[in-house]
């Protein structure tokens, strides 16, 4: 093939960008018409552009790996649509591998669903009764915050190695490694039965599980669920009222249901990062919205934050699509450097050069939010705040902004950067510090709440082109 | 064409009776999954973007489905799943203003007969791609990275970067030919043994 020549690769290399005008384009179509060789040199970079873009995983306007979707109840329970392209890839998939899938019927429109094998939940014995720290399951401390055992004292020295078989607490947090990697914080009150090195039964109290690469398939057995985690972060609220509450920070678990054990039986749910259900005594789940977090992993509550200094309480949405599981996650001050933007993606708040963030905004509480997509237009977002205090909307700035911000909120002049943090699969890192990094600029508002009490947001600006259409972030500061 | 890698005799269509599509086999969804990335090549090059390429697949997934029973498995499973892709692509771009649209009618199917003719089977060219990639030097991996994996506009590029947009568009423009040739012969090395 012969080199192209320069003009056919100027008027290319625009018009595949959207940099180029009419005239141009019926010039790149003049060319194309006369010459076999521009058209092969136009067919290799459009396969190469496509093939990036699948390649970076971004085909479907997604910018990322795939986040929970917020859709309109209306909207969801109709599907509109054909079935999402990763059904068609799941679907063609699963005919193709060992042929041993098992397949359930649907309707013709309908997608077919893999239906999953559970891992066989043998049944294990009570555990006996006993002191803490007994022989049993062999476990090395790495944090302990004021643990007041049921019975008797333990020296909870951070690095020493002991075994137990159950562990109460009436207060207090306990840290530790067990020998299968997995790390464990236990808050009590708490009564957990330390089963072996990948198994633990919960009858009460506040657990958050990180088991690394090395303990996938750890088990955490509740009355009402058995929470088996395939890789991940996540956290278990066991109730004495009767309900179990699950939270997924990072990766993913699936949860059985303990009354239904049986070998190759399906899970319940499976929940992703950003994800979080109650499941009660009748093994029905529903939703939690919100997920307070103090500055610690292990600081989180589903029942509102207890913080007198909290001052964000709620943030709740109208999109309650059946099935939905995402929960906007609170943490209390928040708001610095690298701080996470949003749920399930690695996107960071940062300032946009080397002098940082406005100061007054570094310690706010932060809302981590979702990334919507073009079918959230009719979002409403209540916020409520515990106490009088100003409420920050980071809204991207090279878009007009909504009518709904202009009117309640002002604009602060202030900005910020968002970090557009790539895809894990990139193998880049994500920047640290303020400055570095690909920073969007985000605009600050401001509305203050003197009484306190509750303000309805609306939707993000809908986005042409191929730019992010991200959310906005909240943040808010005690008057 | 590449051949199914593994022979699974399962028939999708017994498993779903009211689907009413013998032609459901597992070797069709095996065909269905492989062909997935050209046939979103295909479709992208015919509309001269990403824009409405991806709900373009949707649609010709959803008639390749549809229409399981009439594939004939003694032919290529991509060419003829072509001519869906290419008939879904000229109805999404009668709905588009006409300006906006890089190729013409007449181009287009031009161009579509040139790819069909030439069906390479681009099952291995995204781990060619991969490979590739690795091989670019850190500045243009950067770019890509900036472009395609943080979808960032050019616009956007060229703002942070200070540069003129079609000096970006440009830069990007020798990158993906470079990655267009190292994928041929990467491809061609791995055919010749």
């Amino acid at each position: 093939m012969s080199e192209p020549n320069a003009e056919f690769e100027r008027l290319l290399a625009a018009a595949m960008e959207g940099l180029a005008d009419e005239a141009q384009i019926e010039t790149l179509r003049t060319l194309l018409r006369e010459d076999r060789d521009l058209r092969a040199e136009y067919l290799a970079q459009f396969s190469v552009h496509a093939l990036l873009q699948w390649h970076a995983g971004t085909v479907g306007g997604e910018t990322e790996a795939p986040a929970p979707e917020l859709i309109p109840m209306s909207n969801a329970e109709i599907p509109a649509r054909p079935p999402a392209l990763l059904w068609w890839l799941a679907a063609a998939a699963a005919v193709t591998v060992l042929g041993v899938v098992l397949w359930r019927a649907q309707p013709v429109s309908g997608p077919p669903r893999i239906a999953r094998q559970a891992p066989v939940v043998e049944s294990i014995p009570a555990p006996a009764v006993q002191p803490a720290a007994v022989p049993g399951v062999e476990f090395e401390v790495l944090e302990a915050a004021q643990v007041v055992l049921s019975e008797g004292t333990l020296d909870f020295r951070p690095g020493a190695r002991l075994a137990a078989s159950r562990l109460q607490l009436k207060a207090g947090m306990l840290r530790f490694r067990l020998t299968s990697g997995a790390v464990v914080a236990v808050r009590g009150p708490a009564d957990v039965a330390l089963l072996d090195a990948m198994h633990l039964r919960v009858a009460r109290g506040r657990l958050t599980t990180d088991v690394g690469d090395n303990a996938k398939g750890f088990v955490i057995e509740t009355a009402q669920a058995n929470v088996v985690d395939l890789g991940t972060k996540f956290g278990v609220d066991v109730a004495g009222s009767g309900h179990t509450d699950v939270v997924v920070f990072q990766g993913k678990v699936e949860l059985f249901d303990r009354q239904k054990v049986q070998p190759g039986a399906g899970p319940m749910a499976q929940l992703i990062e950003g994800e979080a259900v109650r499941v009660d005594g009748e093994q029905q789940l529903s939703r939690i919205a919100n997920v307070s977090s103090g500055q610690n992993d292990e600081d989180w509550s589903t029942d509102g934050t207890t913080d007198p200094t909290a001052v964000i309480a709620s943030v709740r949405d109208n999109l309650h699509p059946a099935g939905a599981r995402y929960f906007y996650r609170i943490i209390r001050g928040g708001m610095q450097e690298d701080a996470q933007a949003f749920i399930a993606k690695r996107h960071e708040w940062n300032g946009r050069d080397a002098s940082g963030m406005p100061p007054w905004l570094i310690g706010a509480d932060l809302v981590q939010t979702f990334g919507t997509g073009k079918a959230n237009a009719g979002l409403e977002l209540v916020v409520t705040l515990a106490r009088p205090g100003v409420l920050y909307v980071l809204i991207d700035d090279r878009n007009p902004p909504p009518a709904w911000l202009e009117k309640q909120f002002a604009n602060t002049g202030a900005k910020v950067g968002l970090e557009n943090a790539p895809q894990v699969e990139s193998g880049l890192s994500v920047a640290r510090g303020p400055g570095a990094g690909s920073l969007a600029p985000f605009a600050v508002w401001q509305r203050e709440m003197p009484e306190g009490g509750s303000v309805t947001l609306g939707a993000p600006p809908a986005v042409s082109g191929n730019r992010p259409n991200w959310m906005y972030g909240l943040a808010a500061r005690a008057l | 064409m590449n051949r199914p890698r593994c022979v699974v005799a399962n028939d999708l269509s017994s498993m779903f009776p009211e689907n009413k599509s013998p032609g459901l086999t597992a070797e069709f969804g095996q065909h269905l999954t492989g062909c997935q990335s050209a046939l979103y090549a295909f479709i992208t090059t015919l509309l001269g973007g990403v824009e409405g390429a991806s709900d373009v697949l949707q649609e010709t997934n959803l008639a390749l489905w549809k229409k399981a029973a009439e594939y004939d498995s003694s032919q290529p499973f991509l060419r003829w799943a072509y001519t869906f892709a290419r008939f879904q692509a000229m109805a999404w771009r009668q709905k588009q203003a006409r300006s906006r649209l890089v190729l013409d009618d007449r181009l287009v199917e031009q161009i579509a007969e040139e790819i069909t003719a030439c069906d390479s089977g681009q099952e291995r060219e995204l781990e060619a791609l991969h490979h590739c990639l690795s091989k670019l030097p850190q500045s243009q991996r950067e770019l890509v990275a900036e472009r395609y994996f943080r979808a960032e506009s050019v616009n956007d590029i060229a703002a942070r970067r200070e540069r003129p947009e079609n000096a970006v568009a440009a830069m990007l423009y020798r990158i993906r030919r470079v990655l267009s040739d190292c994928i041929r012969i990467t491809l061609t090395q791995e055919a010749q043994g």
